[in-house]
């Protein structure tokens, strides 16, 4: 990441640890989000519960004003104090429940309707308080004063009756009648409450009046008239007093009361549904809103876990990937995040210091098989330009040998022959031993037959045995099978140089063993013992013996001869083709050499093997047209004597391309192709006769250059087979018999 | 729009007794050289302006305790101690008068006596003004030898004139559409049933019943032979007609006081209701744009009486006179008239009011700009013309006066009825 340039550096722990917090935090936030929500629908209900119980109480009080009002005019009939004294309880109840009312509400215009309630109960219970002395009074005037008043006057104007007679006494019968009237009327004015009767009364009183200030003229009576209007209007007016304040303050303010009462019922009602339904709302929007801050918390969660994939994991695997990459040897691959200033960046940097030590050590193991293989090239080259000249060196003696008659002439050939083939022996010992050390020796795996392979080794050192005095006694299980899959040059090659070893280092006699122990799925394991009983290997030296140049002591090369690089190359041969080689020994009673390898059984043997096989019963056939490809005059001359000494003519060709030139117009049955020749080599001239349409020669290699890398080549070229040099006759022979 | 309300009457009493406490715990010594004069009223008179100005102007203690007309009428009537003056209508007179809660007023101890006008001397405004039904004021007015009161004129009187209006009813013009003076508008309205649900009635008898009777005359559903003094028959039909109505759901409400008027109105519990006129005011302070109607039947009049209680003597005695002198002084007058009142001895207050005042509220004409009403809120605006013309007009078409009938006592229990009915 760019931006990790620019941010202050900031490890990965402490980055995981931040957004472990920041989830942390979120889903603390959910979580007081939610207390929250269940707080305010806690509150809800608690408002809710109260609306409802002040609904309930206010249905109370409505009910409880209306048996006050009830029991008010109960009161106003009977003037009882048990009556008021339900009243002034009903009231008090009433107040309570008003308080009740008042505490549990919280909206402000309910509030502003409990106080309107409060100011008409606060009036309503004056009313109350004055109800009883306003009773009383009018109580006082319609059933006391006012009847003792009537009662008083009529026993006044029946004592006058005792003081009149006559006309006078007639008079005040007629105004005691009226008064009588004026009474009746009173009473019936004050339970009737019909003006009638008041006028009535007026009418009575004014005819008492005439009747009195015409006839009688009495103070008493006109006392009497004046008092009883007095009483009557106290009477009227403490009536109409009580009236008012039941019928109208009272009633008025109990009806105004029960109408407030419904209006904040309903209102309340109202209310409760606004609860209900901001309640319902609040609901869904916090809903809604947990549901949002969820989402939001998942999505952050998401995009941390998805930054820690892409800033860590995802590095770590890319990390861990080059590591992989640079451990299998691919070095190029881009170091990511090698920038990053934390953990990851470490790694990033260790995976480069790990390159730069990889680099360093492929060079130096690049150089070091540089270093091997011009080594390696250097022995090849030396061995071919030592071959070259040997090959003309043997030759000639070998033809030389022929000729001369003269036995000190002939005992100096022999001598340089002799010398000659030792000399050969150990180049190709070098040869060899420097392959295995370059680790440029390869192995052929195919069928051969290794009873045969093993005759041909016996056979061949018989020669040398016998030469020597030594016996050499071959034990070979007949019962095994005959073809086993292999290199059958190496295999003989480690087999010569052991018995060769045997018949070099025995006093009288060499056994020779071969067995063959079958194994599972077609795999055998082929054992060999060579034992001689010769001068024997110390047991310190036995550790040392398969190591180069490794003669036990230097008059042991004096005495037996070798290069000492004979058992270097026998182990560096079986190790090669898998095999095991050991050597039992005690000194001066001889030694035992085993050599086992593991190996596949075979079914027959490959072609080539056959048309060698094939080819050695056949006769030579003296009407062959032969090419010689050679562009060094030495080994011109050397082949074609050589060639002359078996009967055949050859025709000379100095390279390549004079060859493709003279194949495309004779036909040649058989053509020796040097290698490396100058203009166009052998490869490539066999190639371009290949493609010639004309009857196709054999063409067998001749080169100096002994390594399988070249035999490769010349058969991929089309060459059907490959002598290496020096010529040694009897190859030359068996080519030619291929040929017949 | 401030919502004036129960809620503020409320509030305007605790400040009545607030004061009162304030007055109670005052320094002794001022307590005892400046009386505390006890006012027992309705909200129409008894204003904290008109209070503090008083108590300035004449450096005494006032005491203002309002309430709905029937529980002042009733308390004073009951308790003639429990105050020492009295402010509300002349339908008092006689209850108080036979009650003995009041005494009589000298006239020689008020100041502006002879500036008061005929109305309320004679009965008569103009020449061609109808007097009206029932107890117009000059007919309780004098204290008679025989201790009654009649017009026949003496140096004692058992009120002092001073406020005094016509009523109708007040319509909420949004829902009501606006009538003519006196050739459209009806008191027959408040019996409509278009109305039905939405109609107001003031809880006082010598009031309200002029109104529905007023109405039921208006429909044609009775007639009367005296509308100031209805028989009991008259009654039973009348509260027939009306108790049926209330039945049917007719009637929103019965309001007790003016503040309790302005909630109906403000709240929407009524279109049409009995109204005074700062009921009229505070219902258009509020944005309630309530016409008061000039009824082509004529108006219910009614005076106001300033009554001394019968147990007030001494120094708050003298000072209870103080005070009623006051206000014929012309600011009360001044301040009254801007809530559409008129004082008895107007001229005085027409110097304190500006002219185009003056014009709109005693000559009836249009006002030129927007006039405050005594709560500092806009109660007329400019291009209005009061309802019903000028104070001499309004006063000649007066219907009946707030009356204390003779059947007085058979209306209560009538009343009783229709308010449990």
């Amino acid at each position: 990441m760019q931006e990790s340039k620019n941010k202050i550096h900031i490890n990965i722990a402490t980055r995981v640890g931040i957004a472990f917090a920041l989830v942390f935090i979120a889903i603390g936030l959910i979580a007081y989000q939610s207390y929250l929500n269940l707080k305010e629908e806690k509150e809800n209900l608690i408002r809710i519960k109260n609306v409802s119980e002040s609904s309930a109480n206010v249905l109370d009080i409505s009910r409880e004003i209306s048996d006050i009002q009830r029991l008010v005019k109960v009161y106003g009939q009977s003037g009882s104090n048990a009556v008021l004294d339900k009243i002034n309880e009903n009231f008090s109840s009433l107040q309570i429940k008003l308080k009740e009312v008042k505490s549990s509400i919280s909206s402000d215009k309910r509030l502003a309707q409990v106080e309107s309630l409060e100011t008409l109960l606060k009036s309503y219970g004056e009313n109350i308080n004055s109800l009883k002395k306003l009773y009383q009074i009018k109580d006082n005037f319609i059933n006391n004063e006012f009847p003792h008043f009537y009662e008083s006057g009529l026993n006044k104007l029946n004592a006058m009756k005792g003081r009149k007679k006559g006309f006078e006494l007639l008079i005040l019968n007629q105004i005691i009648l009226d008064w009588n009237n004026i009474n009746y009327n009173a009473i019936k004015y004050f339970s009737r409450r019909d003006a009638v009767f008041n006028e009535n009364i007026k009418t009575y009183l004014r005819h008492m009046n005439i009747l009195n200030e015409k006839n009688v003229k009495s103070k008493e009576i006109s006392e009497l008239i004046k008092g009883f209007k007095k009483v009557f209007k106290q009477t009227q007016q403490a009536n109409r007093v009580y009236l008012s304040l039941v019928n109208v303050v009272m009633a008025g303010t109990a009806i105004e009361f029960t109408n407030l009462t419904q209006n904040l019922r309903v209102g309340s009602i109202k209310d409760l549904n606004n609860i209900k339904k901001i309640s319902d709302q609040k609901f869904i929007k916090n809903k809604r809103d947990l549901t949002l801050y969820t989402l939001i918390s998942i999505l952050f969660i998401v995009l941390i876990a998805w930054y820690i994939h892409n800033s860590i994991t995802k590095k770590i695997e890319q990390i861990a990937s080059t590591f992989n990459s640079f451990v299998e040897g691919d070095l190029s691959k881009e170091i990511p995040a090698i920038n990053q200033r934390d953990e990851i960046g470490s790694l990033a940097k260790a995976a480069s210091a790990f390159r730069d030590v990889s680099i360093k050590i492929k060079e130096e193991q690049a150089r070091a098989e540089e270093l091997s293989k011009s080594k390696s090239k250097f022995l090849a080259t030396m061995s071919h330009e030592i071959r070259t000249p040997m090959n003309a060196v043997l030759s000639s003696t070998a033809l030389l040998i022929d000729e001369i008659k003269d036995p000190e002439k002939l005992e100096l050939l022999n001598t340089i022959k002799n010398s000659g083939d030792s000399l050969l022996i150990i180049i190709n010992d070098i040869l060899d031993f420097s392959k295995i050390e370059s680790g440029n020796l390869s192995i052929e795996n195919r069928a051969f037959d290794v009873k045969k392979a093993i005759n041909d080794i016996i056979n061949l050192l018989n020669i040398n045995a016998s030469e020597k005095g030594v016996v050499l006694n071959s034990h070979i299980n007949e019962n095994t099978p005959d073809y086993i899959m292999g290199d059958v040059t190496r295999f003989k090659q480690v087999l010569i140089n052991l018995l060769g070893n045997a018949i070099k280092f025995a006093n009288s006699n060499v056994n020779f063993y071969f067995d063959i122990k079958l194994l599972e799925n077609d795999f055998c394991e082929v054992y060999i013992n060579v034992e001689d009983d010769g001068i024997g290997i110390a047991k310190e030296d036995q550790k040392i013996l398969f190591d180069e140049f490794s003669q036990v002591d230097a008059s042991t090369t004096r005495k037996y001869g070798g290069t000492g690089l004979g058992l270097a190359i026998c182990k560096g041969l079986s190790n090669a083709m898998g095999g095991k080689i050991a050597v039992k020994s005690e000194l001066n009673k001889g030694s035992v050499f085993t050599f086992s390898l593991k190996c596949r059984v075979a079914q027959s043997v490959d072609k080539e093997a056959d048309v060698l096989a094939f080819s050695q019963n056949k006769e030579l056939n003296p009407n062959l047209k032969i090419l010689l490809a050679e562009d060094n005059p030495v080994n011109q001359m050397v082949a074609r004597r050589m060639l002359q000494k078996i009967g055949y003519d050859v025709t000379l060709a100095n390279n390549g391309e004079e060859a493709v030139a003279m194949a495309k117009l004779n036909n040649y049955d058989l053509i020796f192709m040097d290698q490396h020749m100058p203009i166009m080599d052998g490869v490539e001239a066999t190639k371009n006769i290949r493609k010639l349409s004309i009857k196709q020669p054999l063409i067998y290699a001749l080169t100096a250059s002994a390594f399988d890398e070249d035999r490769v080549r010349c058969l991929n070229a089309g060459m059907d087979g490959f002598l290496t040099k020096p010529i040694i006759i009897e190859e030359i022979i068996d080519s030619i018999k291929k040929c017949s | 729009m401030k919502k004036s309300n129960r809620r503020e009457f409320i509030q305007d009493s605790v400040k009545v007794v607030g004061a009162t406490s304030l007055a109670i715990h005052a320094p002794y010594i001022i307590a005892k050289k400046t009386p505390t004069v006890r006012v027992l009223g309705t909200h129409v008179t008894l204003q904290e302006t008109l209070r503090q100005k008083a108590m300035k102007d004449l450096g005494i203690k006032l005491e203002f305790t309002p309430a709905g007309s029937a529980a002042v009428l009733q308390k004073a009537s009951a308790s003639p101690e429990s105050f020492d003056l009295y402010e509300q209508w002349s339908d008092s007179i006689n209850i108080l008068w036979s009650a003995g809660a009041i005494q009589s007023i000298e006239i020689d101890r008020l100041k502006y006596w002879k500036e008061i006008n005929p109305l309320t001397k004679t009965g008569k405004i103009a020449e061609s003004a109808r007097i009206g039904f029932g107890d117009a004021p000059y007919k309780l007015l004098y204290v008679q030898d025989d201790g009654e009161l009649g017009s026949k004129e003496t140096k004692h009187i058992s009120f002092m004139p001073y406020v005094h209006n016509v009523d109708s009813f007040g319509y909420n013009t949004n829902i009501i559409p606006k009538g003519t003076a006196y050739t459209e508008e009806s008191w027959g309205w408040l019996l409509d049933d278009k109305y039905k649900g939405k109609v107001g009635i003031v809880n006082a008898p010598t009031i309200g019943i002029f109104d529905l009777a007023l109405a039921a005359q208006a429909q044609g559903l009775i007639t009367f032979k005296d509308i100031g003094n209805m028989t009991t028959n008259e009654l039973d039909k009348l509260f027939e007609i009306i108790k049926a109505k209330k039945q049917n759901g007719h009637f929103a409400g019965f309001w007790s006081s003016v503040p309790q008027s302005i909630d109906f109105m403000v709240k929407k519990r009524v279109s049409i209701e009995s109204m005074f006129s700062p009921g009229v005011s505070g219902a258009r302070g509020q944005g309630i744009p309530v016409r008061y109607a000039a009824p082509k039947e004529g108006y219910r009049a009614w005076h106001g009486v300033m009554c001394l209680s019968s147990k007030t003597k001494g120094h708050v005695k003298d000072a209870a006179y103080e005070y009623m002198n006051w206000w014929l002084s012309g600011y009360p007058g001044a301040f009254i008239a801007k809530q559409g009142y008129y004082i008895s001895n107007s001229e005085r207050s027409r110097e304190l009011l500006p002219k185009n005042e003056w014009d709109y509220w005693y000559e009836g004409k249009v006002a030129n700009e927007d006039f405050k009403g005594t709560d500092g809120k806009i109660s007329v605006k400019a291009g209005e013309l009061r309802n019903g013309g000028s104070y001499i007009n309004r006063f000649s078409n007066i219907a009946v006066w707030n009356t204390v009938m003779d059947n007085y006592d058979y209306s209560l229990d009538k009343w009783y009825e229709l308010l449990n009915s």
